[in-house]
């Protein structure tokens, strides 16, 4: 997806086109959510099967091991797609800020490297074919706030994604459950709790989906705008830009150093420091590997 | 030309000053240097402090409490009390040191910087490394805190990164304790899992010859949550952005995963700083102590000649290398004495917590195996351990299956923050009407009876099976089958054909009398 250029010739870097890799991704994800719902059906298919076919018996460690096998592989190829649609989410909001754009009048390259802290895959201007367009930081804020949405969506989709895996993984994976005394209920009790996570999952990467396609729309249209109507002019670039951005770090670094110590503080009081000292004056034979 | 040479030569065999830290901060975090003579860890108070880095508290020479396995620990039992404490230390280091930690402080950092001086081809940062790294924030969210808080709603404790991934537990821990002969008896707990950590162990000693900070580039969940806090952290490196060409060198020079200097990925070591044309690296904080700004007012005032700035400029500079010399002097005496004073304090004070004794008051029930005509099997545990709470059911079953002919007796370790309430919960909740038989250790001597049979050195789950004279037959270190305890107990109940205490065979010392021992009730019995 190129931009534009508002002096041709004369700007010389352009970002990286992510387009390719949100493609990759956006494709991962569907084969995550079909890769679910095969399994999905394939689990209730198989539990049902149980049920219906064992008579007054209808399970035994034996017959549910066997179809647990069957079902074995495709848990774990699903478990591998949630992890990498996952992971997939986190590397797209790091490549995703090489999407910013912005406008700007005559400014010499190194200078907006320094100020915008533009990102590329190589080093600016130095022949890869990136061009970009430079802006006033008012148009930047509002663009990286359109980053920001899609950053924030993918990492709550990731942190989704690695959540309901493991909890749904947690009642289908505990085999003391398919004992003979409650085995009804505790298959029933699984399939009850893991479905509608996984369903959840699916749903969610529809609705971050849409949100991001949604911000990408937006920002694009943005800019194109900006290109538009924008005529070169001289604009000063904003020294209290960086200076703003210091006083925020200062008053960020007062809180959390505030906190941790109210926390530390509130901790002894409550005795956390005394279970720490019982936990590590023992050997922790499984930390060492041992037992 | 030659003399030259060969200072230069004996110049770059001694550490740099970043060694040195590194070194000194290994020493001091494992002060406790006869635990590696005697095989024990430290037991004193002083273990609830965190250490920086990572540094297993099983470590014979550990003082401190390596912040991840404690966080993870507190996690698993953070329904009962939110680990406040652990959470406060991670933000004061981090928000204070960042990732300066994995670059001075940590002792394995130490240990990859040293494997990696090893004269190998070394594999160069790429596109495909800085993917990896995203690993270790994918090791952070599932090992370190969704697992833990998902068995914590079990009520199982499972340290996941500490009992699955982490090299030090096994560098530091497992093979700091095996490597002495006193502890021969843990050789029986070696296991697949043992397997799984010494290989994966291994692959990484042995990648980190040739890939720089493996572990901490790909796998560190610690490295990972500091590396949040370093465009924040008080101490640490930064970029001074007007004074930077954008040449790249710092980043092509550092050998980590950065995409500019002081981002996540940064240990803070400081290589980059000399590369710099333009010296647009610095140490941030520095300018607290030493502010720069002196030089750059008597540079930009006009009002002085030449001769006049250059005086002054020399006068500003003799000031400025004055006091980093006072501060160096007084940074030199300060660490000295702290680390001499942590030497004697943990090799010649003793600051153990547990003891020998038992000394009886009338107050709570008598343990004695010989009195009851029963074969006894004593099982030591306590609420926090999971292999524990793994093979109780066993001791259950054995209880209700040799419910005439065996006495189960639990004894729960002595903890001031833990357990009564906890144990009580767990108990009433997973054996109600159990034929066990709960007990716990007096709160002082702090496990005495486990002390009597084990030494001081506390490893949990340990089992005891004695015979209806009161003699021990089998000793079980570490978590058993049921198949394990049914035939230790099957081969007790065979025992009485020996009729008296002449008949046991001889030489084998596991033939102990169990002397009569006051404990006390976990849940009281009702009056």
């Amino acid at each position: 997806m190129e931009i534009g250029c508002i002096h041709p010739g004369k700007v010389s870097v352009i970002l990286m086109n992510q387009e390719k890799l949100k493609n990759i991704y956006d494709k991962s994800r569907l084969i995550c959510s079909i890769m679910a719902a095969i399994a999905a059906v394939s689990y209730i298919i198989g539990v049902y099967h149980l049920y219906l076919t064992g008579g007054d018996m209808p399970y035994s460690r034996e017959r549910v091991g066997v179809y647990l096998l069957y079902l074995l592989p495709i848990s774990i190829l699903t478990v591998l797609a949630f992890i990498s649609s996952g992971v997939l989410a986190l590397a797209i909001t790091s490549a995703d800020k090489r999407l910013k754009a912005i406008i700007t009048p005559s400014v010499s390259m190194r200078k907006l490297y320094r100020r915008y802290r533009i990102s590329a895959f190589g080093k600016t201007g130095k022949g890869k074919g990136d061009k970009c367009l430079i802006a006033t930081p008012e148009v930047y804020d509002s663009i990286t706030s359109h980053h920001r949405t899609r950053v924030v969506a993918n990492i709550i989709y990731a942190t989704v994604n690695f959540v309901v895996l493991t909890l749904s993984l947690i009642p289908i994976l505990d085999t003391s459950a398919y004992t003979l005394e409650d085995l009804d209920g505790a298959v029933m009790r699984a399939c009850l709790f893991a479905l509608p996570l996984v369903f959840t999952l699916i749903g969610g990467a529809i609705i971050i989906r849409w949100v991001c396609e949604k911000s990408y729309v937006r920002e694009t249209e943005q800019l194109k705008e900006l290109i538009a109507t924008t005529t070169p002019t001289d604009v000063p670039l904003t020294p209290s830009y960086e200076n703003k951005k210091r006083l925020a770090i200062g008053i960020t670094r007062i809180a959390v150093l505030t906190l941790a110590v109210a926390l530390v503080i509130i901790g002894i009081a409550k005795g956390n420091l005394v279970g720490v000292i019982e936990k590590a004056v023992a050997i922790c034979s499984e930390c060492i590997g041992l037992g | 030309m030659i003399e030259m040479k060969i200072l230069q030569k004996l110049k770059s065999l001694l550490p740099t000053k970043r060694r040195l830290i590194q070194l000194y901060a290994a020493l001091l975090t494992n002060a406790n240097l006869k635990g590696y003579i005697s095989g024990k860890i430290y037991t004193g108070d002083l273990k609830g402090v965190c250490s920086p880095g990572l540094n297993c508290y099983s470590c014979p020479g550990a003082v401190g409490a390596c912040p991840l396995g404690s966080l993870q620990n507190s996690l698993s039992a953070a329904n009962k009390s939110f680990p406040f404490y652990v959470f406060g230390i991670l933000i004061l280091y981090g928000i204070i040191l960042g990732r300066w930690i994995c670059g001075f402080l940590c002792p394995f950092g130490l240990v990859q910087d040293l494997l990696h001086k090893i004269k190998t081809p070394k594999l160069k940062k790429s596109r495909i490394t800085k993917a990896l790294s995203v690993l270790k924030y994918v090791i952070l969210v599932l090992f370190v805190f969704i697992i833990p808080l998902a068995y914590m709603l079990k009520d199982f404790p499972l340290p996941a990164f500490c009992k699955y991934i982490c090299p030090a537990g096994t560098f530091g821990g497992a093979l700091g304790l095996l490597i002495n002969p006193s502890n021969s008896t843990l050789f029986e707990l070696l296991g697949p899992l043992f397997t799984w950590k010494f290989a994966l162990m291994c692959s990484i000693i042995v990648g980190a010859i040739f890939v720089y900070r493996i572990f901490c580039r790909f796998l560190c969940p610690l490295g990972a949550l500091y590396g949040l806090f370093n465009r924040f952290s008080v101490l640490g490196i930064k970029l001074e952005k007007p004074k930077c060409i954008d040449c790249g060198l710092c980043v092509a020079k550092c050998k980590m995963d950065i995409s500019e200097v002081g981002d996540r990925e940064c240990i803070m070591c400081g290589e980059c700083i000399s590369v710099c044309p333009t010296k647009a690296i610095t140490w941030r904080g520095s300018k607290i102590i030493l502010p720069e700004n002196e030089i750059e007012s008597v540079k930009a005032d006009e009002s002085l000649s030449d001769e006049e700035r250059e005086a002054k400029l020399m006068a500003v500079n003799k000031r400025r290398s004055t006091r980093v010399t006072v501060l160096r002097i007084v940074a030199a005496v300060l660490m000295i004495t702290t680390l001499a004073g942590a030497l004697y304090y943990y090799n010649f004070v003793d600051g153990s917590t547990s003891g020998e004794g038992g000394e009886a008051n009338g107050d709570g029930p008598t343990l004695d195996p010989a009195g009851t005509g029963k074969v006894t099997v004593i099982n030591f545990w306590y609420t926090d351990c999971s292999p524990c709470k793994q093979e109780l059911p066993h001791f259950n079953q054995i209880a209700s299956e040799y419910s005439d002919t065996v006495n189960v007796v639990t004894v729960h370790r002595s903890d001031e923050n833990l357990t009564n309430g906890e144990a009580v919960s767990y108990i009433n909740t997973n054996y109600p009407g159990s034929n066990m038989i709960f007990l716990k250790e007096k709160s002082n001597p702090k496990n005495a009876y486990y002390v009597h049979f084990f030494g001081e050195q506390l490893v949990y789950p340990n089992t005891v099976v004695v015979d209806q004279n009161g003699i021990i037959t089998k000793i079980f270190h570490g978590k058993i089958s049921y198949e394990e305890l049914k035939s230790a107990v099957d081969a007790a109940l065979l025992r009485p054909q020996f009729g008296n205490l002449d008949s046991y065979p001889t030489g084998n010392t596991e033939n102990l009398k169990v002397p009569a021992f006051e404990l006390e009730y976990v849940i009281p019995p009702e009056n």
